[in-house]
This record gives structure tokens, C-alpha cells and sequence, in this order.
């Protein structure tokens, strides 16, 4: 196994003992959080913060065993494991208090050693195929924080539903329904709290990212399916040589 | 459904890949991309930050949430408690929620909860007197609707100034008066108001008979050139509240300014109770909390502009003595039966005891007396004296709650 090899199982093994700990940080938030605020941060809601914990650590968890179970390992699947593991351990540290200082700082590390467990060419090159389809994607989970905090419950549904379809439609086939769930996930919301400034902005940006990225993904599909000629078989073989060499 | 993949032009990740090897040169086509990319991920993150004030302040759902569950469930209670349910949802000055209650069988103790007063704003606890005067009105309605007949004796411990009433009951009928069921409804208007005045037989009919409350009266003020004599006084007091550090700080402190501090104190003034627009309060939230010279500025500015200038009628509690409690209790019952008859009546009311306040802070400093002669002009130089002052009228948008402490945090 090479260094990048070992970084990954690095990874693997931190991220799976930072979550594994989160998740029982997590169990303690949501059960007797409330009767200890000085290691738990004063919550004012600390079961509901606890179960946020627990199921974010749970996402960890699972990055944590891709990295170790797989034997080869996209980078898009290594930078998603990473992400896997850096954003439940940054979000956290606002949800479990003090109690989140080790588990936040392990899950840290070994997001770090599954960036850096790959090239840095490959890194870059699903940064820029898929980073405006991830921004869009975020966008949709800030949608989401958004609407379990607002009211009523439909404002709360609508929130919901259209961030979920928001975070998927950078990644759905076709053109109709990712458009569609773009739109699902962007209008309805911003129209029921267009006073709140921030919803409009954030379909403003969802709207401009997705459109853009939809866009970028039907011209490299079309270039994908032009025939090549034998100079880029042969370009193309040289490369895949350099990858297996 | 499908789901896109990028097989084609993903590379397996073994343990045997090299190092990087490429090295492309930089293209304007690239330079401009990665601004591209890079500005897309600073607004993204923009945008993650205003997520979070959104979700840390409640921007979406403002009023709701644990502090304002007492305006919810203040009738689920069917005995005394639910009195006492009732009793905490009346006006108070700053929310400062300064009572305490005892219950048992047959009554209701009620204390003024000397840890939450304000010697700066209030140094002779005038105002404290009538919030627990208007507490008191309410505790009353709450046995009546519950089918208790109530008995109140004020001040029963001359000894214990605390001890501010007990209130006896035995079992009578459940009387649910038009005033009861607006308790859950009443809030402190501070938003404009539309144009249109108020009928003096409206105003008449509002305090309701007040036999029961010796030694207080209510005078009202609907001329143009009254009211612009009070608005006169009202915003030269407000300069020179906000010019008294001391008065400032201490106002400052009780204001909440984000929902941590809500859910913590569940007191206070808050931006939700201000009067604002959606759109400025949706800003207001997310923005950084403003400074306490900021707030001040902005105070001045709405009692100005909307406070002042919007009013339709203003109303001053008058009495035959202002150090006297139970006349201040008597006078607080009065205030808490107009500002429920003004809900009744689809009416906006706004305590403003800016003036009152500078008349106490400057007689406890020792202090030329600026304010009492000037309140004293706009009254009539003889005659009752004032107590508390308020504004009312047609309210353009519907007022959010205040938090509350929960019951059980007030009874002892």
C-alpha cells in the first residue's frame, strides 16, 4: 500500500472513531443534555439538537466505512467521504457543546487525510466538473436549515420538499425534471417568505448555479457522444496507461 | 428517474497511482473560470452565513416557539393556576415580569419579585406598581371565567411591601367577559397607525365602570393640539432618556436581541415586539445585534416618526397620588381593562412612559424638575396628577407576542 493508500485507511479509522463518538455525544445531547449545559452548550432544545447530532455523526460513520471497505476508490466517492466527515464535524460544534471538542476534532483530521489521500490533478479536475452542481447542492441543504426553523408546517413542508429537490437536481438525468425540480426547489419557498430577504437571494443563487451547471453538463454529454478519432483512442489509451502504470 | 454518473472520467484511486503529473499552462479561458468558481463559492457561503441567522433567529417563524407558549395555553388550566396562567400575559413595564405567586385552595397570594426591578428606569417602582396592578385585573378575570367568585384585598402585610394583593375566592359562576378572552390576544402595538381617529363614545366606553378603583381616572387627549402638546413633551423625553447613561444601560440590558437570549430569559423587549415591518424585521434579525447608542437612535426616531406621529388619541392614567400603592395598583387594573377593551375593539395600544420616567429619574438624581411642570402644563396646572401615559389607534399590522416566563417559574 502506498501513502495514499494509507491516508485513506487513515481516514477510514478516524472518521469511523469520530463518528462513533459523535453518535454517542449525540445520545447524551438528546437524554440528559439538559442537566449538564455547561459541557453541552446551553441548548435550549437539547433532544432535538442530540438527535441532529447523532444522525450527522451517522453520516460520518458511513463515509468512514467507505473509505475503509472499498478496495479502489473514485476520487468523486474520497471527496464525498471527505465531505462526509468535515461537515458533521464543523456543523456539530454549534449542536453539542464542549462535549464536541474531541469528536469534532478527530472526524477534522480525518476529513484533511481523505482530501489528501489522492492526487491533487484528479482532486481538481472533480472540483471543477462537479463543484457548481455541489454549490447548488449546498444551496439546498442551507434551504433546508432554513425551513425546519420557520412556520407554520406547510411553510415548514414546502421548505423541506424543495430543498431535498433542490440538493438533488444537480444530479438527476435528463433535462425537464432536473429543471423542474430546480424550480420546486427555488419559487415556492421564496414566494411564501419573500419578507425574509434571505430565501429570494438563495433562489436567486440556485437558480443562476443550476441553470448554469445543467448547461455545462448537456454540452460535455454532447462531446461525449461525437465519435472520436483514432488520435484521441490513442490519447486516451496513453492516459489510461498512466493511471494503470 | 436517472441519475447521472461520470464513469467515463473517473479514475479508479489505487495504491499504485503516481503523483500528479500534469502541468497546464494558464489560459485567460481558465483564469476567468476559476474567478468564476471562486466567486460562486464566496456567494454560497454568503449565503450559508444568512442561512444561519435565519435559522438561529427565528427570521421565518417569528413570536413562536417555547417563550411565547404561555399566549397559547393560558386557558388550558381549569383552576386557580390557569389564573395565574392568565395573570402573567398582562402588560408589565420592560417586561420585567416582576410578580410572584402562591396558590392554595381558596387563594391567590400575589408578590412583587424584588429581583427584577429597574432603579434606574422606575427608581420609585411606579411602574412596577401598575404592571402588577394590570396582573392583578387579569388574575381577577381568570378566577371569574373559571367559575371562581374573587375577593381582593390589597397590600394585606403593611409590614411586607412585597406582598402586593391576595386575592380569596369561593365558588361562583363561569362568567367569560369580553375582556377575558382578548387576555390572549393583548399586545403592545408599537407599529404605526392608519389616519383614522378614534369616537369619543368608543373612548367613553373603554375603561368600563371604575367604581371599584377609588382615587383614579382616565383623560384622554384627541385634539390636534393636545396631542401635539404631549407628542412635544413625549419626544423631549425620550432625548433625554437616551441621554441618561444610566437609563439607557439599564433599558439596554432588559432587550433581547436574539433567540438564545429569548429562550434564556424569556423577558425583556424584544425586535419581534417592535412594530417592525416583515422586511425590516426580517433584516433587523438577520443583521448583527445593533449597539445600545443605535438602539437609542432608532428609538428616538420611531417614537418620532411612527410612535408620535401616527397616533390617533393618546390616554394618561391620572391619580390623586403617585407614591401611593394602592392607588398605583388600583390604576394598573384600569390601564389592563383599556388596553383589553382596546383588543376587544380591534384597537392598538403603546404604553409610553418615557415622561413619567424622566419625572422619577430626575427627583431621585436631585435633579432641577424639567418634566413634571412640563406634563403638568399639558394637563392643566390643577387637578389630578398623571401616573401613566399611552397612545392608541387603528394599527396597520397585527402585533407578535413578548415572551413570557412559564408559571411555574413564578410561582413560590
Amino acid at each position: 500500500m502506498n501513502a495514499w493508500g494509507q491516508r485513506r485507511r487513515m481516514a477510514g479509522w478516524l472518521g469511523l472513531v469520530g463518528g462513533i463518538l459523535g453518535v454517542m455525544v449525540g445520545l447524551i445531547q438528546a437524554t440528559i443534555g439538559g442537566r449538564m449545559p455547561e459541557w453541552t452548550g446551553n441548548k435550549a432544545d437539547p433532544t432535538a439538537l442530540g438527535l441532529l447530532t447523532m444522525v450527522l455523526s451517522s453520516i460520518s460513520v458511513l463515509s468512514a466505512c467507505g473509505l475503509l471497505q472499498r478496495k479502489t476508490i473514485t476520487p468523486a466517492w474520497r471527496l464525498a467521504a471527505a465531505i462526509g466527515l468535515l461537515v458533521p464535524g464543523s456543523l456539530c460544534f454549534s449542536t453539542a457543546g464542549a462535549l464536541w471538542y474531541l469528536p469534532g476534532a478527530i472526524l477534522f483530521t480525518g476529513g484533511v487525510y481523505a482530501i489528501i489521500a489522492g492526487g491533487a490533478a484528479r482532486t481538481r479536475q472533480v472540483l471543477s466538473t462537479a463543484w457548481l452542481r455541489s454549490l447548488t447542492s449546498v444551496l439546498g441543504a442551507f434551504e433546508v436549515l432554513m425551513a425546519v426553523s420557520a412556520g407554520p408546517v406547510v411553510t415548514v413542508a414546502v421548505g423541506t420538499i424543495g430543498g431535498l429537490a433542490l440538493m438533488a437536481a444537480p444530479w438527476i438525468g435528463g433535462s425537464a425534471v432536473p429543471i423542474a425540480a430546480l424550480l420546486i426547489g427555488t419559487v415556492p419557498f421564496a414566494l411564501i417568505t419573500w419578507w425574509s430577504v434571505a430565501t429570494p437571494v438563495l433562489a436567486l443563487l440556485a437558480l443562476g448555479f443550476g441553470l448554469t451547471s445543467f448547461r455545462s453538463a448537456q454540452r460535455a454529454n454532447r462531446v461525449a457522444a461525437t465519435p472520436i478519432s483514432d488520435s484521441d483512442h490513442a490519447t486516451a489509451a496513453a492516459a489510461v496507461a498512466l493511471d494503470r502504470s | 428517474m436517472e441519475m447521472t454518473t461520470d464513469t467515463s472520467h473517473a479514475p479508479i484511486e489505487n495504491a499504485d497511482l503516481p503523483p500528479d503529473l500534469s502541468h497546464r499552462s494558464l489560459s485567460r479561458r481558465s483564469v476567468l473560470r476559476g474567478v468564476g468558481v471562486g466567486t460562486a463559492t464566496i456567494l454560497v457561503a454568503g449565503s450559508g452565513v444568512l442561512s444561519y441567522r435565519v435559522f438561529d433567529n427565528g427570521v421565518l417563524d417569528p413570536g413562536s416557539g417555547g417563550p411565547y407558549d404561555p399566549w397559547s395555553h393560558w386557558r388550558d388550566d381549569p383552576g386557580p393556576l390557569g389564573a395565574v396562567a392568565a395573570a402573567i400575559l398582562a402588560a408589565n413595564p420592560h417586561n420585567t415580569q416582576p410578580w410572584l405567586f402562591q396558590v392554595s385552595a381558596d387563594r391567590v397570594e400575589m408578590f412583587a419579585d424584588s429581583t427584577r426591578s429597574m432603579p434606574a428606569v422606575d427608581p420609585f417602582d411606579r411602574e412596577r406598581h401598575v404592571g402588577l396592578g394590570c396582573a392583578l385585573e387579569n388574575l381577577t378575570l381568570g378566577l371569574t371565567a373559571r367559575g371562581f367568585a374573587p375577593s381582593v384585598a390589597l397590600l394585606p402585610e403593611p409590614e411586607d411591601r412585597t406582598h402586593v394583593a391576595t386575592v380569596s375566592f369561593v365558588r361562583g359562576v363561569a362568567t367569560e367577559s369580553a375582556l377575558y378572552t382578548a387576555i390572549g390576544d393583548r399586545r403592545s402595538h408599537r407599529g404605526p397607525y392608519s389616519t383614522h381617529g378614534i369616537a369619543q363614545p368608543i373612548l367613553d366606553a373603554l375603561p368600563g365602570p371604575i367604581v371599584d378603583l377609588p382615587g383614579v381616572a382616565i383623560r384622554w387627549f384627541t385634539s390636534p393640539a393636545d396631542r401635539a402638546a404631549l407628542t412635544s413633551v413625549l419626544v423631549a423625553a425620550t432625548e433625554a432618556f437616551i441621554a441618561d447613561q444610566g437609563q439607557s444601560e439599564e433599558a439596554f440590558s432588559w432587550f433581547r436581541n436574539n433567540r438564545d437570549d429569548i429562550e434564556k430569559h424569556r423577558d425583556g423587549p424584544t425586535l419581534d415586539a417592535q412594530g417592525l415591518s416583515p422586511v425590516t424585521l426580517a433584516l433587523a434579525k438577520i443583521l448583527p445585534a445593533s449597539s445600545r447608542v443605535a438602539g437609542d437612535r432608532f428609538w428616538l426616531d420611531q417614537t418620532r416618526s411612527v410612535h408620535t406621529a401616527t397616533a390617533a388619541v393618546y390616554g394618561v392614567i391620572t391619580v390623586t397620588d403617585t407614591d401611593d400603592v394602592v392607588t398605583r395598583l388600583n390604576a394598573g387594573r384600569l390601564l389592563q381593562r383599556i388596553h383589553l377593551a382596546a383588543t376587544a375593539g380591534g384597537l392598538g395600544l403603546q404604553h409610553m412612559n418615557q415622561i413619567t420616567e424622566r419625572i422619577d429619574r430626575e427627583r431621585d438624581q436631585g435633579l432641577s424638575a424639567t418634566f413634571a411642570p412640563l406634563l403638568q402644563n399639558v394637563l392643566g396646572r390643577t387637578g389630578p396628577l398623571p401616573l401613566v401615559s399611552f397612545r392608541m389607534g387603528h394599527p396597520v399590522r397585527a402585533a407578535l407576542p413578548s415572551p413570557r416566563r412559564a408559571v411555574s417559574a413564578v410561582i413560590r
